[in-house]
C-alpha cells in the first residue's frame, strides 16, 4: 500500500499541470460571463475541475512524504498554498447553484493556485529562473578575465564574511590585491602571482567539501560552477590584478603585415602577440623594429628576431618596455653580453651564435653523438634469477640502480642486498 | 543571364560562405592589395595558445619494423623459429604476400639493443640508431601505435589525411589552413622526398593534396638538385619585372573572372602566382648552404652535400623551420622489407639515423625544438613472424597494423618516455592503444587546435582530420 501511495506522490508533477490549466480557463470563462452577464460555465468543468484539483494536492502531499526535500519557505508555503488550492476547489464545486458565492470562491482559488504554482516553478527550476536571461551581462566580444569585473566581486559576495575588513579568519583577507597577495597565517600569499599553477587559494577550492580546508567551508554558500572556472582562469593567467590586455592598434598590426612581419594573436581570442621576422631577417636593423614595434610592446609575448644579423643591442630599451614577453629568439643576431640585465626578466631567450653564446655545434660534436645519453646500469641480469632484466622493476640501492627481471625480486632483493650484489 | 551566370549554383553560392566570404574579409583586412606581398593570414587561428608552432614530420614510408628498432623483445630468443601461437594472431587478417604460408615462424630481431637512460627508468633502443638514441631524453617513443589499414597505400592515406578512402585534405595543409604561413615568402607546407636503398613503394602526390581545402594549402614539393621548384625560374630573356608587369596584368584578368564566378579557386590561382612570383627569390635563398658551418655540415653527416639525401633534406627542413614554414614533411622511402631484412634495413638506418638526431639537436641549439613537434613514423609495423625463409641471421617481415613504434619529440610533447606497451612478441597492445586519429588530435591539440573543432564544409557535413574520431593523449604532452 505504501509503494502505490508512493507512486500516486510521484504523479504530482504529472497532474499538477491539468487543474493549473482548467482552474485558469475556468476564471477567464466566469470573468467573460460575469461582464456579459451569462450564465456560469458547464457544470462537468467545475466538478471536473474540483476533483483534479484534489488528486493534484493529494498526491503532492504523498511527495512531500518521500526524503530528500529541503524543509524550507518555498516548500512550506507551496504545500500550504497547494492544499488551499485543492480545496478552494471543491468548495468551488459545492458553492456553484450560488453564482456570486461561487465566482468570488473561484477568484480566490485562482488566486492560491498562482502562488502555488510560484513556488512549485522556484523548488524545481531555482530561484529567479524566470528572469535569469534579462539579467545576463551582455557577452563581450573577447572574453578575458579581469580581476576588477569578475573576480572581486565572487571574492566580496562568497568570502568576504570571514576574509575582510570585518573579519579576518587566519588572519586573511580578500577584499584587496595587496591584502590577497600577503595573505594568511597558513598558506603564505592566497596566490602564486605570475605562474599558471601553485596557488593556495585553488588548493583550497579543490579540496573535499567534507575536507576541513576546504573554502567556502562546507555549510557556507558555495562557488557555483561558472564562478569556480572564472577563478580557476584567472589565475591560470597568473592572477593579473591590472585591466585584461586590450587589442593591439590595428594600424600598427597592419604596418607589420605591409613589412612581410609575421604576427598572429597567441589564440583567437587573446589579445597576446606573436611576431616573427622570419621573412624578412636579413633586412631589418634596430631603426625599423623599433619603428614596427613600439605601437605594439604592450601586446608581445612571443617575439622572434633569429637571424637578423643587424640587430644588436640597441634594441634593448625596446626589449625592455615589453611587459608580457615571454618568448625571445635573439638566434645568430649581433646582441652582445652587455645587454644580458635586461634579458633576465624574460622567461625564455634563445641566444644561439650570439656573443653572448658562442656557436655550439663543436661542442655538440664532441659529445660523441653515440655515447652521450648512454647509461651504464649494475647490470642487465636480474641479481637474484640471473634472467634479462625488465626496467620497469628498477629500485636504487646505495646510489646504483639496480634492475629485476620480475616485481617479486625486489622483495627478495631487500631482505639481503647485499647477499644478492657480493654473488655478482 | 549569361551561361556562366547559371554556374553560379546555390552549392557554389554557399561554399562561398566559407572561403569567399573568408576571402572578402581577408581583403578588407588587409586593403586592396591581397595580392601583393602580405602576410597570408591562416582561415582560423589557434583555439588556444599553442605549444607548438610547426610541425616537421618524417615519414618513413614502407614501414620500418619495430622489432628491429623500437620494441624491445629479448624473450623472442627463445621462441626462435617455433611457430606464432594462435592465442597470439587470433585470426589476424594477412596480406596475399604471407597468407599462403604454411607456418609463421617467429623470428626474433639479430640486432643488439642498448639500454640509454631518459626521463622514466630508461629505453632500450636498437644499435642500428645509435645517433637518435642520443635523443633518448628528448624523445617520446610510443610503442602502441595501431592503424586500420594492412596496405602501404591505404596505411599512408590514412596516416596523411586521417582516412584510408583518397580525397580529403592532408595533415599538412589543415595545419596551413589552421595556422597559416609565418612567412609570406614560403608556402606553409612543404614536401621532400628521399629514395632509400630498400624495396620502394609507390608514394603519390595526394598524399600532401589539400583534398576539399583551398588548393593554396597543399604542399608544395621541393626537389633535389639546382631547380628545387619546377618552373619557377624565368626563362632566358624574361627579367623579374617583366615578370611582375605579367602577373599584374593575369591577376587583373583573373580578379575579374573570380568577381563574376565567385569561384575560390580562382583567389587560390592568384595567391598561387604570387607566391611562385616570392618564392622565386626565397628558394634560392632557402637552399644555398654556403652559410652553413663546417661543423653544422659535419654534424649532419657527409650526405648532407649530396641533393636528395635525407641529410640533406634535414638540413633544408631546418632551415625552413628557421623561415617559419608551419609543416615540413620528410619522406624517406624503402622500408618495406618482406625478404632480406636485416640486410636492407641498415641501408636505411645508416641513411637517416645521423641526420634525424642532428636535425633534432640543431633545432634544439636554435631554440626551436621548444615550439616545434618531431615526429618519426611509418604507417604500420611489421610482423614477428618471418616471411619467407627464417634462418638464424636471415629474415623478412610482412606488415602489421596492429602495432608498431614512433617517436615525436618537442613542440610540447612530454621528452624522454616510452608510452603503450605489447606484448611478448610485439603483436598485440597491451597498455595505452594509440590510433592515428589520437595521433592526430595530439598533434592538433599541440599546434593549438580542438579538433573537433578544426573543421571545413563539404558535401553537407563538417569535415575534420580526425573525421568523427580521436582523442587527445594527455599523458604525452607536458
Amino acid at each position: 500500500m505504501n509503494l502505490l501511495l508512493e507512486v500516486f506522490g510521484r504523479m504530482h508533477p504529472m497532474l499538477l499541470h491539468m487543474p493549473m490549466g482548467m482552474l485558469f480557463g475556468l476564471g477567464i470563462y466566469e470573468l467573460n460571463a460575469w461582464r456579459k452577464s451569462k450564465k456560469s460555465a458547464p457544470r462537468i468543468w467545475v466538478s471536473t475541475t474540483a476533483l483534479v484539483a484534489a488528486f493534484t494536492a493529494g498526491s503532492g502531499w504523498m511527495l512531500h512524504e518521500e526524503p530528500g526535500y529541503v524543509e524550507d519557505f518555498v516548500l512550506e508555503w507551496h504545500e500550504r498554498l497547494g492544499i488551499a488550492t485543492g480545496i478552494g476547489a471543491i468548495l468551488c464545486a459545492m458553492s456553484y447553484n450560488n453564482t456570486t458565492r461561487y465566482r468570488k470562491t473561484l477568484l480566490i482559488t485562482v488566486g492560491l493556485m498562482l502562488g502555488a504554482g510560484h513556488f512549485g516553478g522556484t523548488m524545481t527550476h531555482g530561484e529567479g529562473f524566470l528572469l535569469e536571461p534579462l539579467q545576463r551581462e551582455p557577452k563581450e566580444v573577447v572574453e578575458v578575465v579581469s580581476y576588477a569585473d569578475d573576480i572581486a566581486p565572487i571574492f566580496k559576495a562568497k568570502c568576504s564574511k570571514c576574509h575582510s575588513a570585518r573579519k579576518q579568519k587566519g588572519e586573511l583577507r580578500l577584499d584587496k590585491p595587496e591584502w590577497i597577495l600577503k595573505g594568511g597565517e597558513d598558506d603564505g600569499p592566497a596566490v602564486n602571482a605570475g605562474h599558471p599553477d601553485g596557488h593556495p587559494i585553488l588548493e583550497r577550492m579543490l579540496l573535499d567539501l567534507e575536507d576541513e580546508d576546504h573554502m567556502p567551508p562546507e555549510g557556507k554558500r558555495q562557488l557555483t560552477d561558472k564562478e569556480s572556472d572564472l577563478i580557476k582562469e584567472w589565475l591560470l593567467l597568473g592572477a593579473p590584478f591590472g585591466p585584461p590586455l586590450a587589442a593591439a592598434d590595428p594600424s600598427a598590426i597592419q604596418r607589420l603585415r605591409d613589412n612581410l612581419v609575421h604576427v598572429q594573436t597567441v589564440s583567437v581570442d587573446s589579445n597576446e602577440l606573436y611576431i616573427d621576422f622570419a621573412a624578412t631577417a636579413a633586412d631589418i636593423n634596430n631603426q625599423i623594429v623599433i619603428d614596427l614595434l613600439t605601437p605594439l610592446t604592450a601586446n608581445i609575448v612571443e617575439l622572434s628576431l633569429a637571424r637578423a644579423r643587424n640587430i644588436d643591442d640597441g634594441l634593448m630599451p625596446l626589449i625592455a618596455q615589453m611587459p608580457r614577453l615571454e618568448t625571445l629568439s635573439l638566434v645568430s643576431t649581433s646582441i652582445t653580453s652587455e645587454s644580458e640585465a635586461t634579458l633576465e626578466d624574460i622567461a625564455t631567450v634563445h641566444l644561439f651564435d650570439t656573443a653572448l653564446q658562442p656557436e655550439q655545434i663543436g661542442d655538440v660534436l664532441a659529445v660523441d653523438l653515440i655515447t652521450e645519453g648512454t647509461i651504464e646500469f649494475a647490470s642487465t641480469e636480474c641479481p637474484v634469477t640471473g634472467k634479462i632484466v625488465d626496467p620497469k622493476y628498477t629500485i636504487v640501492y646505495q646510489g646504483k640502480e639496480v634492475q629485476f627481471c620480475c616485481p617479486n625480486c625486489p622483495k627478495t632483493f631487500w631482505e639481503d642486498p647485499s647477499k644478492y650484489l657480493d654473488n655478482k | 543571364m549569361d551561361d556562366h551566370d547559371l554556374l553560379l549554383t546555390r552549392r557554389r553560392f554557399f561554399g562561398m560562405g566559407a572561403a569567399g566570404i573568408g576571402g572578402l574579409a581577408l581583403d578588407s583586412l588587409l586593403g586592396p592589395d591581397i595580392l601583393g606581398l602580405k602576410d597570408a593570414l591562416p582561415a582560423t587561428g589557434p583555439h588556444f595558445r599553442p605549444t607548438a608552432k610547426r610541425v616537421i614530420y618524417m615519414h618513413m614510408e614502407g614501414a620500418p619494423s619495430q622489432l628491429d628498432l623500437f620494441d624491445y623483445k629479448p624473450e623472442l630468443n627463445k621462441y626462435f623459429n617455433q611457430d606464432l601461437p594462435e592465442s597470439i594472431r587470433q585470426g589476424q587478417r594477412l596480406t596475399g604476400m604471407t597468407s599462403g604460408q604454411e607456418r609463421f615462424p617467429v623470428a626474433p630481431s639479430v640486432f643488439k639493443f642498448n639500454k640509454y637512460a631518459n626521463n622514466q627508468d630508461g629505453v632500450w633502443l636498437s644499435e642500428l640508431l645509435p645517433h637518435t638514441a642520443s635523443l633518448a631524453k628528448d624523445m617520446c617513443l610510443i610503442r602502441s601505435m595501431h592503424t586500420d589499414a594492412i596496405n602501404h597505400e591505404p596505411a599512408l592515406t590514412f596516416f596523411n589525411t586521417g582516412t584510408q578512402q583518397v580525397g580529403r585534405a592532408s595533415f599538412g595543409s589543415w595545419a596551413s589552413y589552421g595556422l597559416g604561413s609565418a612567412n609570406a615568402n614560403l608556402p606553409a607546407f612543404v614536401v621532400m622526398i628521399s629514395q632509400g636503398a630498400g624495396n620502394m613503394q609507390a608514394l603519390a602526390a595526394r598524399m600532401w593534396g589539400s583534398g576539399f581545402l583551398p588548393s593554396e594549402h597543399q604542399g608544395c614539393k621541393l626537389r633535389a638538385g639546382d631547380d628545387p621548384v619546377l618552373y619557377l625560374n624565368n626563362p632566358k630573356g624574361v627579367n623579374r619585372d617583366d615578370r611582375r608587369k605579367m602577373l599584374d596584368l593575369t591577376n587583373e584578368l583573373n580578379e575579374k573572372e573570380y568577381q563574376r564566378s565567385f569561384d575560390p579557386e580562382v583567389r587560390s590561382r592568384i595567391a598561387q602566382y604570387e607566391m611562385a612570383y616570392r618564392m622565386q627569390m626565397s628558394v634560392p635563398e632557402l637552399t644555398d648552404i654556403s652559410g652553413e658551418s663546417e661543423a653544422t655540415l659535419e654534424m649532419y653527416g657527409e650526405d648532407v652535400k649530396t641533393p636528395g639525401s635525407f641529410a640533406s633534406n634535414c638540413l633544408r627542413a631546418r632551415r625552413l623551420a628557421e623561415r617559419g614554414v608551419r609543416f615540413i614533411q620528410l619522406f624517406h622511402r624503402g622500408w618495406d622489407q618482406h625478404n632480406n631484412l636485416p640486410n636492407e634495413i641498415k641501408g636505411q638506418t645508416s641513411a637517416v639515423d645521423r641526420a634525424q638526431a642532428a636535425l633534432v639537436k640543431d633545432l634544439k641549439q636554435r631554440g626551436l625544438l621548444d615550439d616545434t613537434i618531431i615526429l618519426w613514423a611509418g604507417e604500420f609495423g611489421r610482423s614477428v613472424y618471418s616471411q619467407g625463409t627464417l634462418t638464424k641471421t636471415n629474415y623478412g617481415r610482412d606488415h602489421h597494423p596492429r602495432c608498431f613504434s614512433l617517436w615525436l619529440a618537442g613542440g610540447g610533447i612530454k621528452p624522454g618516455i616510452v608510452y603503450g606497451k605489447t606484448d611478448d612478441y610485439s603483436y598485440n597492445i597491451v597498455e595505452n592503444p594509440v590510433s592515428v586519429h589520437d595521433l592526430h588530435a595530439t598533434m592538433l591539440h599541440c599546434l593549438g587546435f580542438d579538433h573537433k573543432r578544426l573543421g571545413y564544409p563539404h558535401q553537407g557535413r563538417e569535415m575534420r582530420l580526425t573525421d568523427v574520431f580521436g582523442k587527445v593523449i594527455k599523458p604525452i604532452l607536458k
